[in-house]
């Protein structure tokens, strides 16, 4: 075997620097096109749940539409075939002073289309998992819906939201990979372009993959820490250890639930 | 427990019902309900639903506060038809408006509904704070009075999965009096209970009779009704079939119904 070890090292500790820009450039599009996700999966959750039957069956049919298609077959459609049929061509614009590249547009809008798609049934599946009788002790006091929602049952769902929406993020920052084919030069691509002229390719996507391990693992401890918290508002303990969260449970543990 | 200083006592009586329902009709998945109800309540009044289960007591509380629609019929409260605009138009009431009128109507679930995430103390405020705008210095004030009144003062930052049931009950008590509501409804309010906590919600509902609050009660709690109401009310399959004073129903009860509901409750 002819592993590289310094090459190794080197590429591990002291990255160059597009392979660095391409790690932040991982977690800035993960990050904006998760915030934008959850925002568009709210609308259509509540287009869902709509008492306008034409919202509900056009959420509907953008649920069915999103998630039975590819991502990759999603993006290319969004960044080359809207520019094809002349449709629409994203352009570099200046943002706060940045630079958005049209490739990284185009990214961040097909991540947040695809992912929405999904996060829109966790929202649903959240809102569902709320007592009828909390709506209805809300409404008791005279709580206008919107208000029924922010005070009441959005604090309640996020309990249950949080961990797959969490796990939602998690694997939006290892899809990120598939954004090189757009050729947004996120890890994955510098990563490739570092294998092609310098042939030690083992050696560098083994750093790429230590990197989205790295990734992935600190935000594991980040999702821990606010779903500890959100059970702590509604006064129960429960620890997931960090082990379990990370190497996968032995066997199911018992579902806790809230009391009253 | 000293609820004598209460902000909320009715003052006097007067001749307008604070409830009046007019042949109200209502069915549930096809089957009526409502038969045709009428009833109304006066100011300080204290009526007590009672009549075999499936006989429509929840459903006719539930439509007082439009968590339940009536087909037909009307129903005021506080001279305001509940769910529709006004009196004369079939019109539906916008939510803006609905959350406006409920918010006069304090209502007391049979499982309590305390919203678990907040303090037994953010139960009582959050009404006040969130609906009516008052202060969050002043609502915090008069929640922790109203959980002292209720006798809860030392569980004011309790979460109600600290609480036992007979204690969760008291704190939405609470919460539904922070609105200062016009008239309070009780559904079934001591039926989750285990039996030795049914006595200190009910005693708390007895002050609140004795401070001459409008209430609406659906109990099982014969003693209760005997000691507490003004009418006591009987509906059976959808229609109110005896409408009495407690002597009266309970020692000479007129319909054939009351008697055996009566008796398989003795």
């Amino acid at each position: 075997m002819q592993f590289d070890w310094q090459f190794f090292w080197k590429a591990l500790f002291t990255p160059s620097e597009p392979f660095l820009d391409g790690l932040i450039l991982t977690i800035v599009i993960s990050v904006v096109a998760m915030v934008l996700a959850i925002l568009a999966g709210l609308v259509v959750a509540l287009m869902r749940r709509s008492r306008f039957a034409a919202l509900r069956w056009a959420a509907g049919v953008y649920i069915w539409v999103i998630r039975g298609t590819p991502l990759l077959v999603q993006l290319v459609l969004i960044y080359t075939g809207l520019a094809a049929v002349g449709l629409y061509q994203f352009h570099d614009v200046s943002l706060v002073g940045l630079s958005v590249k049209a490739a990284v547009q185009a990214a961040i809008l097909g991540l947040m289309i695809n992912e929405s798609a999904y996060i829109a049934e966790i929202i649903r599946a959240g809102l569902d998992s709320v007592p009828k009788g909390q709506f209805e002790a809300a409404a008791a006091i005279g709580m206008k819906p919107g208000k029924v929602m922010r005070w009441i049952i959005m604090p309640q769902a996020l309990r249950v939201m949080v961990p797959p929406l969490g796990n939602s993020f998690n694997g939006m920052m290892k899809t990120t990979s598939v954004l090189s084919v757009i050729g947004v030069s996120e890890m994955f691509l510098v990563t490739q372009s570092i294998s092609s002229y310098t042939f030690h390719t083992f050696e560098i996507f083994i750093v790429a993959a230590i990197y989205y391990l790295a990734l992935t693992t600190i935000w594991t401890f980040i999702q821990a820490y606010i779903e500890g918290r959100l059970a702590r508002q509604l006064g129960i303990e429960q620890r997931v250890p960090i082990t379990q969260r990370l190497l996968g449970a032995r066997r199911g543990a018992p579902a806790l639930q809230p009391q009253g | 427990m000293n609820l004598k200083e209460s902000p909320m006592s009715a003052t006097s009586e007067t001749t307008a019902p604070v409830v009046s329902v007019r042949d109200a009709c209502c069915t549930l998945g096809g089957r009526k309900v409502l038969d045709n109800v009428s009833l109304d309540v006066m100011r300080g009044q204290v009526v007590v639903l009672i009549g075999p289960s499936g006989a429509g007591k929840t459903t006719l509380l539930r439509s007082l506060n439009h968590l339940e629609s009536v087909d037909s019929g009307s129903i005021l409260v506080d001279g305001m038809p509940i769910g529709h605009r006004d009196l004369t138009s079939g019109k539906k009431v916008g939510t803006t408006e609905l959350a406006r009128r409920r918010s006069q109507i304090g209502f007391v679930f049979q499982h309590f509904n305390l919203f678990p995430h907040m303090t037994a103390a953010e139960n009582v405020w959050n009404g006040p704070v969130r609906v009516l705008g008052t202060p969050k210095d002043e609502a915090r004030r008069n929640a922790l009075a109203l959980l002292e009144r209720v006798g809860l003062g030392d569980k004011a930052e309790s979460r109600p999965s600290q609480l036992s049931g007979g204690q969760q009950q008291r704190v939405a008590i609470a919460r539904a009096l922070a609105m200062r509501p016009k008239v309070m409804l009780f559904d079934e309010p001591t039926s989750a209970l285990d039996v030795e906590m049914v006595g200190e919600v009910l005693e708390v509902m007895r002050e609140l009779a004795r401070e001459h609050m409008t209430m609406v009660a659906v109990t099982h709690e014969m003693r209760f009704a005997r000691e507490v109401a003004d009418r006591i009310v009987v509906m059976d399959a959808g229609r109110i079939i005896e409408d009495a004073p407690p002597d009266q129903l309970f020692s000479n009860p007129r319909h054939e119904r009351t008697k055996t509901f009566l008796s398989t409750i003795a």
